[in-house]
């Protein structure tokens, strides 16, 4: 068996079985040889190339750490210095980043060999993947689905066994719903705990940056990597993030994991056998499961959709044709700059946040939304809170359905909205959390969520990771050809 | 409710964006399905929930009075479309 995880990269990178250099050169062959999937933007080989003989020789001193000499990429939506950093639209289409995202020095810093930027929504805006001003990105395991998003190349780059580990982000879903339907970990930490800085704004309250992999065991080396207190975000949390190790080794047996019911019901009758197989397996690991009613968390679509394209309508008002990004020709003013560079530079579903929010944030309509969604938004944490106090963590689906087809939903936005109906409650509360494998339907495979309180992503990745020592969901791979 | 193309076209002008009048209308249909959803909100009863901003109630985060190196305005400015000098240019503004 090719080596297609973190872990077993590192292990025979410490063995000397095999170096950084031809890992690299496994992923960039991979890269080429898939690049239907449109899982990359931009690849930098010379890049690639130096920084995995830096691994090399660093390893051979003696001081590589766990990601040293691993090949990664990351979402196009983060920062890297000289390199196209595009957020996949034509906004940005021929923009170098004069700066490194915290969490991609990070990176670089523990000597984690960059392949290069992934594909997504615009602007991380959808579900999909197909938002993409650069097209649309296929999932490995049937290229006639989406693979997710909008962190859509993160996953499908993972999936095809291009490289480990991505970085992604995810603003109300957009890391879990494509590791659900790529078949994937994928960590979306408390708010606050992998910094902002240098990840381009969508919805400040809301982006969380995090990773994906094909394991809770890779997840975590990656997230204690990005993770911790950054002075340069105002709104990073204090503190540091344990290593590994520790954020996957809590004890599972007799914690009390809370199931809230109407969220199983909700979910398309495939997805209910390996949802339910899922439960029964957690109790076999000693879990106790007790069923909760979270009010008002089933009202998260439409506060998500007041809030999120509110803050994302100020947020995008930094592109004006003037310091950055596209210009268009010959303005006969500076409102016409404006408003012709804006409406040339972005796509159709980022210009329909654009106008929503507007509408939110206007005169006559501020309290009946934007100020209701934000009182819904209260009711939401504190239902989690109240939720906490009698269990650890929940366990809950991560989608409705399995990966659906290309085109599917592109002409109904709204169709694409509730798709995230499950993961949204986490962002709007800002709590940690993961979705894991747990079977497959038809081929395709089926995702479920863990849950847990600010800042205990150690007890949701400990779960995880203690189910996948007696499960093999995980373990599965998409064939050449496409299902499994 | 629902958006007719003059709303959109007020918001548009509000959010900076030329459309299409084939925008526009595509805009007024969807916008409209999609405050049917948000109108979802008019009704629960939040009773005297105080508004949310944020998830965490953190303390304001503060930093040591220290300089720091910062980007260079050249290498920031080499991503604008248009410079002259340090400056960046824009159409006449006055006449």
């Amino acid at each position: 068996m090719s080596l297609d995880t973190l872990s077993a990269m590192r292990r025979a990178l410490e063995a000397g079985e095999t170096t950084a250099v031809a890992l690299t050169e496994q992923a960039l062959a991979a890269a080429e040889a898939k690049a239907d999937l449109n899982a990359f933007l931009h690849l930098d080989p010379t890049q690639a190339r130096a920084a995995a003989e830096a691994a090399d020789a660093r390893r051979q001193a003696g001081e590589g750490t766990a990601l040293t000499g691993i090949p990664l990429a990351v979402k196009d939506i983060f920062c890297s210095e000289g390199e196209p950093t595009t957020a996949a639209s034509r906004m940005l289409a021929n923009w170098r980043a004069p700066y490194d995202a915290t969490a991609v020095a990070r990176l670089k810093d523990a000597g984690a060999v960059l392949l290069g930027k992934l594909n997504l929504d615009e602007f991380a805006m959808g579900a999909s993947g197909e938002n993409s001003a650069f097209g649309p990105t296929l999932n490995p395991w049937d290229r006639t689905r989406v693979p997710g998003g909008s962190s859509s190349g993160s996953a499908a780059a993972v999936a095809a066994g291009i490289v480990p580990a991505t970085l992604g982000t995810d603003t109300g879903g957009s890391i879990r719903q494509p590791a659900a339907f790529c078949g994937l970990t994928g960590l979306k930490p408390t708010y606050g705990r992998v910094s902002r800085w240098g990840m381009i704004a969508f919805a400040s309250s809301l982006d969380q940056g995090g990773a994906l992999a094909w394991s809770a065991e890779d997840v975590a080396e990656v997230f204690s990597v990005i993770g911790g207190h950054d002075p340069r975000d105002a709104t990073s949390a204090p503190g540091t993030v344990a290593p590994a190790g520790a954020l996957l080794s809590a004890p599972v047996a007799g914690l009390t994991l809370g199931v809230p019911e109407a969220f199983f019901e909700a979910v398309d009758s495939a997805l209910q056998g390996p949802l339910a197989e899922a439960r029964t397996q957690f109790e076999a690991l000693g879990v106790r499961l007790k069923a909760i009613e979270l009010p008002f968390a089933g009202d998260a679509v439409p506060a998500y959709y007041v809030l999120a394209p509110a803050e994302a309508s100020t947020n995008l008002s930094r592109y004006d044709g003037v310091r950055f990004g596209h210009r268009c020709e010959n303005p006969v003013d500076l409102d016409d700059l404006y408003r012709r560079s804006r409406g040339e530079g972005f796509g159709p579903e980022v210009k329909r946040r654009i106008l929503t929010g507007t509408y939110a944030l206007s005169v006559g309509y501020y309290d009946a939304y934007y100020r209701q969604a934000q009182r819904v938004r209260r009711r939401i944490l504190e239902s989690f809170t109240e939720a906490f106090q009698s269990v650890d963590a929940l366990f809950l689906p991560t989608t409705p359905t399995t990966a659906f087809k290309l085109g599917e939903k592109r002409n109904d936005p709204i169709a694409l909205y509730e798709e995230d109906r499950f993961t949204i409650p986490a962002n709007l509360a800002g709590l940690p959390a993961l979705s894991l494998p747990v079977g497959f339907s038809n081929g395709l495979p089926v995702g479920g969520q863990l849950l847990a309180p600010h800042f205990e992503e150690g007890r949701i990745l400990s779960l995880a990771h203690a189910f996948q020592q007696v499960t093999d969901h995980h373990q599965q791979r998409p064939t050449a050809g496409g299902v499994a | 409710m629902a958006l007719d193309p003059d709303a959109i076209r007020r918001l548009a002008t509000l959010s900076r964006l030329a459309l299409s009048d084939d925008e526009v209308a595509g805009y007024s249909e969807s916008l409209s399905d999609i405050l049917t959803v948000l109108d979802r909100l008019k009704g629960l009863p939040v009773g005297d929930a105080a508004p949310l901003a944020s998830p965490l109630a953190l303390p304001q985060a503060l930093r040591p009075d220290e300089a720091q190196p910062v980007t260079h305005r050249e290498a920031l400015q080499a991503g604008a479309p248009a410079t002259d000098n340090g400056f960046f240019l824009v159409p006449k503004v006055l006449s």
